[in-house]
């Protein structure tokens, strides 16, 4: 059995687990599964929309990483590295499925607007309303939003410009207030 | 004296909400002391930003890890993009000599295709209907004089789709029908007779050949029929339906039947819910002079509704719904009646459909939430069947229950049997859920089947014979990818060899190409996975992230000089295949635009011996608006290949209002105006937003496209085409 007991696991530090991960050990690559799928399968989901395709992004993220350690100089933000690599995972996952951008503005007509007195159920809305943005614009709204990372920074993960992440920014927020009217 | 400082956008709202330290940031703070509207958009920012934050997620599920782990010990290796995609380096396209010589000859024949081997009829008849306003039920007289294209012919077919009051808005679906024969006079004209059945109230016309391979549909307009009342009006449901018709069709026309609705209807609620709708879906139902008109029109009939005669069911949800966003508290009272009154209407449906997502997330009981499906199932309309289906499918499919993956895709199928995607996304669906493959596997051939046999009423009625079969023959392509990949899963690799193979062996779809290297992969078969991964590397419309890795993977399994080789063929097939469904045909009549000082020019001097996009958009159209980052990124992408992209505009003359326009939405492309429609009828053009690829030789190329990624890929091909041609051509010279 490659299984560890979780007292052993904890003992390891991560520039170890790391460095056990780079062979490909299954059990350091475990662990790191277990320090850090959640998160970043939560980002996939955002970034994605779909649970499957974020299950596939943090599957395709462990299956490479002992190589991709092999490249990976540690300054102390593995975390950082980690979900930038799982967010450009995402962003080709989402180039390469271009069904999902169909969603438009289309969906006013179709999904329900609820109530605004009812703030719950507004927050639910919104929350629909943001699963279903195209996703270029989620994906920005994601990354800017959420995972906090500048437009500079994100004109970089999608090749486009940093006027075109605010672009699409604005586009993503604009195009949310306008269908929960 | 106060300076003048422009609202910020929302991004300067968000970079503000995120104290990044920015000159802007103490103009923004004064900006807000004194502008509600920018105070209350900084709160929605906020709140989006928070609920984007929140949006429900679980963890992955337990299998992941043991697939991760499965994956590693079978062996299987994967190239993470782990730096960001550098700037793409201007590419060198010479090519080896065995490619040039070849190319000579197949990009030669590619381009130089002549003007005359156009499918789609490029010139329209007349066509008038006698009487032009029928009732319900009348026999119509046609009357029909030819296009040249046409004028040989001794008879001819007049296809119709036709409406009854209860068609839904697009026209998936609804089949097509041969309505009347026409047969030639002595003067040349033909003439023939509709008889419209007794449901139809709207009915849209084309004219072809008898073999279908001529079609006139008057340029996209085609030709209609509204039926009307004794007084020649229009009736309501007429209207309804040419609205709905129009969706998906033309946007503009669809907003000016909802005008015509509520101008002829002004008392019918359905016409005002329209008229919101496209308010809302073009940006403006913010504009106070539209919301105080709505406002007041709610009112009066709300107050018509509690002083008069008791509404209609159907009144209840209509008026639940055109309240929402208008008037909150009397959206409140509305929707409570709704629910208390009329909870099967079809409205109260959806409303009931989506408030049991809270307890959903909350308590993660779907078994309770399927329940309630059932419940709603039991009592929804038919007509509101396939929605609780196809939510409460996604659901199952989502929660990987196979139980309730069956029942609900059965009942969505069910609902919607004459949809073929709907039928064609569930076998997709059931294929991938192990303990349904098998499930799967038989419904995906049983569609591949149903492909081989073209039905005439599934035939559009812009769509010859030979393009329905082309449409029949791509989609088969689709599935066939899709059963390849379940035959790898099911480990059934003979069978998976043959669907991937002739999935892969005709047209250029990436998705085709990404389904077959992935079974390819996951059977064994590396070199024909790198054909396809190959293949998605030359096209345009992949990431640089993607190409690296395929770039670095070629490199390591073949070595850099046989990836090279594979590279150069895939570029040879991305032209031969995208440029086989490339009709050319020249620009007719003059082709006149002004751009916005005024200055007349001449469309073809501007494209002439560049290829070029052409985009048509209008600020009055919903997607038209939508796409315009995407038609700046566009030409932001074309610009590095030297293709330019010019648009043209539906506007006789510069405004303020079309400048002011621009300028908020940053457009940052040549805007022309099609001042006398001298462009629009050059390219046959109809409806926004559209897409042409005109060639180095001043020729359209391709049908038009609604797709900016689309537009790319064909441009880019078409760029390549000239520049394999020349290389080749300098390659003979030496």
């Amino acid at each position: 059995m490659w299984r560890e007991s979780s007292a052993d696991r904890g003992a390891l530090t991560l520039p170890h687990l790391i460095e056990r991960a780079k062979s490909g050990e299954p059990s350091a690559l475990a662990d790191l599964y277990g320090r850090y799928a959640t998160t970043l399968y939560q980002t996939a989901y955002r970034i994605t929309g779909s649970r499957s395709d974020a299950e596939d992004v943090v599957h395709d993220l462990f299956v490479g990483l002992p190589s991709a350690l092999k490249r990976y100089e540690d300054h102390g933000q593995f975390a950082a590295w980690l979900k930038r690599v799982t967010v450009r995972l995402a962003l080709v996952r989402l180039r390469s499925d271009r069904r999902r951008s169909t969603t438009s503005l289309d969906d006013s007509h179709t999904l329900v607007s609820q109530d605004r007195t009812d703030s719950r159920a507004n927050l639910d809305a919104l929350q629909q309303k943001i699963m279903a943005l195209p996703d270029t614009l989620r994906a920005v709204l994601v990354l800017s939003r959420v995972e906090g990372y500048t437009h500079d920074e994100i004109a970089a993960l999608l090749n486009i410009s940093s006027a075109a992440s605010r672009t699409r920014l604005s586009r993503a927020i604009d195009m949310l207030r306008r269908s929960l009217l | 004296m106060r300076l003048h400082f422009r609202h910020p956008t929302a991004a300067e709202l968000g970079d503000y909400l995120s104290d990044s330290p920015d000159e802007s940031r103490a103009r923004i703070a004064a900006h807000l002391v004194e502008c509600q509207r920018c105070r209350d958009n900084l709160q929605f920012v906020r709140e989006v930003s928070s609920a984007a934050s929140g949006v429900p997620t679980d963890e992955p599920s337990a299998s992941v890890l043991d697939r991760v782990l499965a994956s590693r010990a079978s062996d299987t290796r994967l190239i993470l993009p782990t730096a960001d995609a550098a700037p793409r380096p201007k590419r060198h396209w010479a090519l080896a000599a065995a490619a040039a010589i070849l190319l000579a000859v197949l990009g030669g024949a590619i381009i130089s295709q002549r003007a005359s081997d156009v499918e789609a009829a490029s010139a329209n008849g007349i066509l008038n209907f006698a009487p032009a306003a029928p009732r319900a039920g009348q026999a119509v007289d046609v009357d029909y004089q030819p296009p040249a294209t046409l004028a040989r012919q001794t008879r001819l077919e007049l296809r119709a789709r036709y409406r009854t009051r209860s068609n839904e808005n697009y026209n998936a679906g609804i089949p097509t029908t041969v309505a009347a024969e026409l047969k030639r006079g002595a003067n040349g004209k033909f003439n023939g007779r509709v008889v419209l059945p007794d449901s139809v109230v709207y009915a849209v016309f084309a004219v072809e050949d008898t073999s279908a391979t001529m079609i006139d549909d008057n340029a996209g307009r085609n030709w209609e029929l509204l039926v009307s009342d004794s007084l020649g009006k229009p009736l309501f449901d007429a209207l309804d339906q040419r609205a709905n018709d129009m969706m998906g069709r033309n946007w503009e026309e669809g907003f000016a039947t909802a005008r015509r609705m509520t101008a002829l209807y002004p008392n019918e609620l359905r016409a005002w819910i329209w008229m919101k709708s496209f308010h809302s879906w073009l940006g403006r139902a913010d504009d106070d002079s539209i919301r105080i008109s709505h406002r007041a029109r709610l009112a009066a009939f709300d107050s018509i509704f509690t002083s008069g005669p008791p509404p209609s069911k159907d009144d209840i949800g209509e008026m639940a719904w055109y309240a929402v966003g208008t008037d909150s508290s009397v959206a409140a009272a509305w929707r409570a009646r709704l629910l208390r009154d009329a909870p099967n209407n079809s409205f109260a449906i959806q409303w009931r459909m989506f408030d049991g997502l809270d307890s959903l997330r909350i308590k993660k009981d779907t078994a309770a939430e399927f329940r309630r499906m059932d419940g709603l199932w039991a009592s929804a309309p038919p007509s509101s069947r396939e929605q609780v289906a196809s939510y409460a499918a996604g659901l199952a499919i989502d929660a990987m229950d196979t139980t309730q993956t069956r029942r609900w895709t059965t009942r969505l199928v069910d609902a919607q049997r004459y949809k073929q995607d709907v039928r064609r996304w569930v076998a997709t669906q059931l294929s991938r859920m192990p303990a349904l493959r098998n499930d799967g596997i038989q419904q995906l051939r049983d569609e591949i089947d149903s492909l081989s046999t073209p039905v005439p009423s599934q035939r559009g009625l812009d769509e010859t014979r030979s393009q329905q079969q082309k449409r029949n023959a791509n989609a088969k392509r689709t599935l066939l990818a899709t059963l390849g990949q379940a035959l790898v899963a099911r480990g059934d690799y003979a069978a998976a060899r043959v669907a991937l193979s002739e999935a892969s062996s005709e047209g250029w779809n990436t998705g085709v190409f990404r389904a077959v290297q992935t079974a390819n992969l996951a059977g064994g078969d590396t070199a024909n996975a790198l054909v396809m991964t190959a293949r998605l590397a030359v096209d345009p419309r992949s990431t640089h992230a993607f190409n690296d890795s395929a770039n670095t993977l070629g490199t390591r399994v073949l070595g850099a000089v046989r990836w090279k080789s594979y590279i150069d063929s895939a570029r040879v097939e991305y032209v031969k295949r995208m440029l086989a469904d490339a009709p050319a045909r020249s620009l007719t009549g003059k082709h006149r635009v002004r751009n916005m000082d005024g200055r007349t020019f001449d469309l073809a001097g501007l494209t002439k011996g560049k290829v070029s996009v052409i985009v048509f958009w209008s600020r009055f159209c919903g997607p038209a608006i939508e796409s315009l980052p995407a038609i700046n990124d566009l030409s932001a992408r074309l610009a590095r290949s030297g293709v330019p992209v010019i648009t043209v505009i539906d506007e006789a003359n510069a405004s303020s209002a079309l400048s002011a326009f621009l300028r908020e939405k940053n457009v940052a492309v040549p805007t022309y105006l099609d001042t006398w429609h001298e462009a629009s009828q050059a390219f046959n053009q109809w409806g926004t937003p559209s897409y042409y690829v005109v060639d180095g030789d001043g020729r359209i190329r391709f049908n038009e496209t609604n797709s900016a990624d689309e537009a790319l890929a064909r441009a880019e091909a078409v760029r390549l085409a000239y520049s394999q041609q020349d290389g080749a051509m300098a390659e003979g010279r030496r």
